[in-house]
């Protein structure tokens, strides 16, 4: 990494934190994103991976809850669930000038359903 | 000269273009490291199985590579699909509904050669997009 990646991961790293005192490091774009603050009790962030290179940088976002509300339609099992998150920023001069946020399913439904 | 991780990011295009796009699952042999490790799909066996039931699925299938960053032997891909289901896929009929999804997968390059990967796919918008009506 150079200097200038390093410095563009630590705003990262600072940015995510604000996020989550904010309350808001679980949103994102996609439409069912407003259920994950609502299903998903206690939840714990952790920031697993930083890629920096030029002026972007990727963080790769552990959230770990416990699956105590409705969620896509899957009623609530009382499953602890680790759900993937990575948020994507492009910096100008430091700062931070976009962003866009995703959140895998793919490996979270398999967590969250109910066994038969 | 180039560097590795310019070397990496153009290996793992080439697989991606190579394997998801062209179908053409024995290039693992050239891509993929002896002792390489699948974390998504449990084995080299497993990943070309998943993707022969994606491509009998999705015939027309295709990968657009959309974000690609590398730091040392990692390499992270965003991307999207967009098909048809055209075929079974995981026990439901074919719906004939175009799909467009977003995934990301996690490489890691040793040598040239792919030794490692994780994949992420945003299932509860597949799953609406092949089960609602749009007839």
């Amino acid at each position: 990494m150079t200097n200038t990646e390093q410095k563009n991961a630590e705003t990262v790293i600072a940015f995510i934190e604000e996020l989550r005192q904010r309350g808001e490091l679980e949103h994102t774009d996609q439409f069912f994103a407003p259920q994950i603050g609502e299903a998903f009790s206690d939840r714990q962030f952790a920031v697993d991976e930083i890629f920096a290179q030029g002026d972007k940088v990727i963080a790769r976002i552990l959230i770990t809850g416990t699956h105590t509300g409705m969620f896509a339609g899957h009623a609530p099992t009382g499953q602890s669930a680790k759900i993937t998150q990575f948020r994507e920023f492009r910096l100008a001069d430091g700062r931070i000038a976009e962003q866009r946020a995703w959140v895998d399913t793919g490996t979270l439904l398999p967590q969250i359903q109910a066994r038969k | 000269m180039k560097t590795t991780v310019q070397q990496n990011i153009e290996t793992v295009t080439a697989f991606i273009e190579a394997f998801w796009n062209r179908s053409d699952f024995d290039c693992v042999d050239d891509f993929l490291s002896a002792d390489y490790q699948e974390h998504s799909y449990q084995s080299k066996e497993g990943l070309k199985q998943f993707a022969g039931k994606i491509l009998e699925a999705f015939p027309d299938k295709r990968y657009s590579v959309e974000e690609i960053i590398a730091q040392e032997e990692k390499v992270l891909v965003r991307m999207t699909v967009k098909g048809t289901h055209q075929g079974v896929f995981f026990g439901h009929a074919p719906t004939g509904n175009p799909i467009d999804v977003t995934l990301y997968r996690q490489y890691r390059v040793e040598d040239g050669k792919i030794a490692e990967h994780r994949g992420w796919i945003d299932m509860i918008t597949l799953w609406s997009q092949i089960k609602r009506d749009i007839a």
